[in-house]
């Protein structure tokens, strides 16, 4: 079973994003910092992350360069509020495979998204 | 009551502004989802994501007014029960007025209330609710 990463710090999403994904048939941790993602990261391989990029202290782009620091190669897929190209070009340069603006994406959509980068 | 167990949905379009709502808000122990789109939050509330109050802007990302999003809310048997405050800049007398008669809580505008004062206004209430 595919295991999928999701980081975000506003829990209740997390949790439903997560209940989503696992009825799509897939595993999935779900981790509230940046902090946390980077030691579960360092010890435990997924296929896929989900990362916010507003979160408090470490955010999405701290984790992105880390993530790149410590060679791990696990495609990263960014949902994000933030809409502005700078971000979206900033997250690409960092290497994300995508990046959708939550307020463009229903959760389905993306839930549907991600089925296509782990097929 | 654990402050813990309360979810608040920010719904605001400007950005700087989100943060630092969030940040009060968790800073007094809620949980927060934040929205820049009605229809985000809309699709938030149906897919099951749960909330004890909405802190709303008028103005919004997309189609769709801080309006759009109560006249919504407010028709669905699961979510009209949900408190909502409206917080803007620009709103008129008469938006105020729409709002009220939809069941909002109550309209803040930002030049005459800290955000502080709005964040404490809305904890007491959902103390006083859940009592």
């Amino acid at each position: 079973m595919k295991k999928i990463l999701i980081v975000d710090d506003e829990k209740p999403l997390a949790r439903v994003m997560s209940l989503k994904l696992n009825s799509a048939g897939y595993s999935t941790s779900a981790v509230f910092s940046g902090e946390e993602a980077l030691t579960v990261l360092s010890k435990e391989h997924f296929d896929l992350i989900i990362l916010d990029l507003m979160m408090t202290k470490k955010d999405g782009f701290y984790v992105l360069s880390e993530v790149k620091k410590m060679g791990i190669k696990t495609p990263v897929v960014i949902a994000s509020n933030l809409a502005q190209k700078e971000d979206i070009e900033k997250a690409k340069k960092l290497g994300v495979v995508d990046y959708f603006v939550k307020s463009d994406v229903t959760l389905v959509e993306m839930v549907n998204k991600v089925k296509q980068y782990l097929q | 009551m654990k402050k813990k167990d309360m979810t608040v949905l920010v719904l605001e379009d400007e950005k700087p502004l989100l943060v630092v709502i969030k940040d009060k808000f968790e800073t007094e122990g809620f949980s927060v989802v934040t929205a820049r789109a009605a229809d985000q939050a809309l699709d938030y509330l149906k897919e099951g994501v749960k909330f004890d109050a909405v802190w709303l802007d008028h103005y919004l990302f997309g189609k769709k007014d801080g309006l759009d999003f109560v006249t919504e809310l407010k028709h669905d048997a699961l979510w009209k029960k949900v408190p909502v405050f409206v917080i803007s800049n620009t709103v008129s007398p008469d938006k105020v007025s729409e709002y009220l008669k939809l069941g909002v809580q109550k309209c803040y505008t930002k030049v005459d209330y800290r955000l502080d004062q709005i964040i404490a206004d809305i904890k007491k209430f959902l103390e006083s609710f859940k009592a």
